[in-house]
């Protein structure tokens, strides 16, 4: 039987925020909002076990859409897991230089979100690796308390790790700053989240702004993806 | 939401009609007959006299959409280079071309046969296997027509059909639409992902390659067109997904948003419906920069919107909702409005903003603009209305070569985009007129030209507006203000009546402007006492002198000693100063204001 904790409310904050959109993953442009994949990043970063799994509920959005667009130097490769395990062992690491204007470095624009401000309402979920010695009283307690004290596993952040997140428990009564105009809003497709079985694929659903927040949806992680409306032709 | 929005626009305009094939130039058109006789090529090459000489005009066919192919072994269905159609060697003497050259051929040749099998023998393609086989088995020697070139398509004209390529015949051409996004991706319909579309929701086969799109400045850097999205190194894959996989969208979408951009980014987009050139709709910022804009539902403002940006005149006063040439424009209109800026370098094309709103609020935001930047103008200025260009380029010096290379990169789209969400202007704008006045003090002509001086004033206005400069600046008006109080107006004010003083007095050619303006302006209690000094001695000249100094008095009265001469001014204070000192120059002279009859 699957447990779930009751529906928790977490304010997160922050200056700049880049949700990528992935049509646009290499010159970045960010969604109008956090995506739920986000959110739970963001959870996660607090509190998981592989005994739970976080759903995101409703997003609600408290501060007005602003974009703001700059070029950054970012490197082009990937970290080499083989020169990693070198230095792990501890033999010497090959050096990397990457800066500005080398060969392993290329100049891509960022559209990102500034002065970011949400709502998130979430539960989490027992998995399939819940063991007899899960307590979910346990981990509702130590979710509140490290949501209180602000005690995460690694800095939560907005997108990209160098947006931090500021994350607080969230109260009752939500004041919007979000203009008028702006709360009933269709927003597109959206990346959903993840679906980790292999093959890893990315599940989108419409997000629509209704009187400032954004309902969303279960999110199904079947990869049955040949279900669809002409699956397989174009 | 932006490939979304992009789609509708190539769906409610129509763009989309004949998504299969697209107009090429093809050189030679092979004849074939019955049971593949070869009955010649038809030329389509024709050199007429141009402007600059002579130019080699290529008739446009119809054929059916060209992949993306670069240096891969990939055959086009139906039409294609002498290689592949008939194995024609690039190089006669090079084994390994010739070798290339054959392959070539037998893909070629491979997949007219499939098409032939699968649309039920068709007469037309069975001609050209027919003839393709006498041509390969020796019987039938076709030499290579007179002027031929190695990139020069060939395309096939079965006998019987006028004026209809093989590869446009009916069957071929339904053949061909089930089978294109194949060939043009360059995919076999094994190899092909089925996601979910980023853009559309749905679930089927995406691309793997997304549509170049052209047209995108600077021009010399994206001439093959640029795709929107290139997944060209590592760092741009992630979660084990190679390539555009990353990327899920479906052809559909892909489809639409290409041809949306093209036609939004070609000056003149020939109407899918009659070829008439559809209205423009982008606007040319800087030297990288251009930004495309359209609505949901069509609009006249749209019409206007470029040009008004550009400020032509008419434009502008169709914004302002006076009847231009007996139509009325509405402007009320709650569609949406969409603007994006693209940018093209490094082999793709980057998004640098992307804007939403209503044709309502940027029609009310235009006009704010406009309503910002009115001051009052020398009698011999050629307008009052100056486009973003004209703008810009005040920010930079007037003698380099290029003016448009010397903005600051991101200024251009920031103006655009302050203009268009009626949005405070950048700060960088500020600073950069303020330079350039002090710059060129030393220069012949006035340093604090007319459209220096409608920035700064649109710039304080709407801080203003916005809060976001301090509360000592003033409320800076069209035309000189003798009310304002403003210790920096009423410095530049100052500055101007001993500018023209020393001019009438002494008839110099260099005045204090040229080597003090700049001091004056940032340091106002080092300059301000030397020149107060030299007063008296011009005053003593003139039999007017009774007016000057009149006139000098009552800018400093409402200035205690204390406050009169402030040790530095603010970037904000020295936009103040700067206005202060053109509002009096152009009321120190006699045959100036254009608009005396607006309010002051």
């Amino acid at each position: 039987m699957c447990k779930r904790s009751p529906t928790f409310k977490a304010r997160v904050q922050g200056e700049l925020a880049c949700f990528t959109r992935p049509e646009f993953k290499v010159e970045r442009v960010s969604y109008e909002v956090i995506t739920p994949a986000a959110a739970r990043g963001i959870l996660e970063a607090i509190m998981w076990k592989p005994a739970i799994s976080w759903v995101i509920e409703k997003i609600h959005v408290l501060a007005p859409i602003r974009f703001v667009s700059f070029r950054r130097n970012e490197v082009t490769s990937r970290a080499s897991v083989d020169n990693i395990l070198q230095a792990m062992q501890g033999r010497p690491m090959a050096h990397y230089y990457a800066g500005a204007g080398s060969d392993k470095c290329a100049q891509r624009n960022t559209v990102a979100l500034r002065d970011v401000d949400y709502a998130i309402e979430a539960h989490f979920v027992s998995t399939t690796r819940w063991g007899p010695d899960d307590n979910m009283p346990k981990f509702i307690d130590m979710f509140r308390r490290r949501l209180e004290k602000g005690q995460t596993f690694h800095q939560p952040y907005l997108g990209c790790r160098e947006f931090a997140a500021k994350v607080e428990p969230g109260s009752e009564v939500i004041f919007s700053r979000l203009p008028e105009e702006q709360r009933n809003k269709y927003l597109g497709w959206m990346l959903h989240d993840l679906d980790f079985n292999p093959p890893i694929r990315p599940k989108f659903f419409e997000a629509q702004l209704t009187n400032g927040y954004i309902t969303i949806p279960l999110f199904e992680p079947t990869s049955n993806v040949s279900k669809g409306s002409e699956g397989g032709h174009l | 939401m932006i490939l979304r929005a992009l789609k509708d626009l190539a769906d409610r305009e129509g763009l989309l009609k004949n998504p299969d094939y697209e107009p090429v130039s093809v050189g030679y058109l092979v004849k074939v007959g019955k049971e593949g006789r070869f009955l010649g090529f038809i030329s389509n090459k024709e050199t007429v006299q141009g402007k600059k000489g002579k130019k080699l005009n290529v008739k446009k066919f119809l054929v059916p959409v060209r992949s993306s192919r670069t240096s891969q072994d990939w055959p086009e269905f139906l039409v294609d280079k002498g290689e592949y159609v008939f194995g024609w060697p690039v190089d006669e003497k090079d084994g390994k071309k010739i070798k290339r050259a054959k392959k070539r051929h037998m893909l070629f040749g491979d997949l007219a046969g499939k098409a032939y099998e699968d649309t039920s023998h068709d007469e037309g393609i069975g001609a050209v296997l027919d003839l393709l086989q006498k041509h390969e088995s020796g019987t039938l020697n076709i030499t290579k027509p007179e002027g031929w070139h190695n990139e020069d398509l060939f395309g096939f004209i079965y006998d019987r059909d006028v004026d209809l390529l093989v590869s446009s015949r009916p069957s071929v051409s339904s053949y061909w639409a089930g089978i294109r996004f194949f060939r043009v991706q360059m995919v076999l319909p094994e190899e092909a992902v089925v996601a979910q579309c980023a853009a559309s929701g749905e679930v089927g086969q995406t691309i793997r390659l997304h549509p170049a799109v052209k047209g995108i400045p600077p021009i010399a850097d994206t001439k093959g067109g640029v795709p929107l999205t290139s997944i060209n190194a590592d760092a741009f894959e992630s979660y084990e997904l190679k390539a555009l996989s990353c990327v899920p969208i479906s052809p559909k979408i892909a489809d639409g948003y290409g041809k949306a951009l093209e036609r939004l980014l070609s000056p003149a987009y020939p109407s899918p419906i009659d070829g008439s050139p559809m209205p423009k709709r982008n606007v040319r910022l800087s030297n990288d920069t251009i930004v495309v804009y359209w609505s949901k539902e069509e609009s006249e403002f749209l019409n206007f919107f470029s040009d008004a940006v550009e400020a032509n005149p008419e434009a502008v006063e169709a914004v302002y909702e006076s009847a231009w040439k007996g139509r009325h424009v509405p402007l009320d209109n709650p569609t949406a409005f969409y603007a994006l800026t693209l940018s093209g370098a490094q082999g793709r094309a980057t998004i640098r903003g992307w804007f939403e709103s209503t044709v309502k609020d940027v029609a009310a935001n235009v006009r704010q603009h406009f309503e910002d930047l009115k001051i009052v103008y020398p009698s011999n200025a050629d307008g009052q209305l100056s486009p973003l260009k004209r703008l810009l380029r005040s920010t930079v010096s007037s003698k380099v070569d290029n003016p448009d290379k010397q903005i600051h990169p991101n200024l251009a789209k920031d103006m655009f985009e302050a203009i268009v969400k009626g949005y405070p202007y950048p700060r960088i704008i500020l600073d950069a007129v303020i330079r350039r006045t002090c710059a060129e003090q030393g220069n012949e002509r006035q340093n604090v030209t007319p459209e220096r001086a409608a920035l700064i004033k649109a710039f304080l206005v709407r801080g203003k507006r916005f809060n976001q400069v301090p509360n000592n600046i003033p409320e800076v008006k069209i035309m000189l203000d003798k009310e304002c109080n403003s210790t920096a107006y009423r410095l530049g004010r100052l500055f101007a009546v001993l500018e023209r003083l020393q001019k009438v007095a002494t008839g110099a050619n260099t005045t204090i402007r040229n080597r003090y303006y700049g001091s004056a302006s940032a340091t106002p209690v080092v300059v301000f006492a030397q020149l107060l000094r030299k007063a008296p001695h011009h005053l003593a000249k003139r039999d007017d002198a009774p007016f000057y100094e009149k006139l000098i008095q009552e800018i400093l009265s409402p200035l205690t000693p204390k406050n009169a001469f402030p040790s530095t001014l603010t970037l904000e204070e020295q936009g103040v100063f700067a206005l202060g000192y053109y509002h009096q120059r152009q009321d120190l002279f006699p045959s100036s204001t254009k608009t005396t009859k607006q309010e002051g």
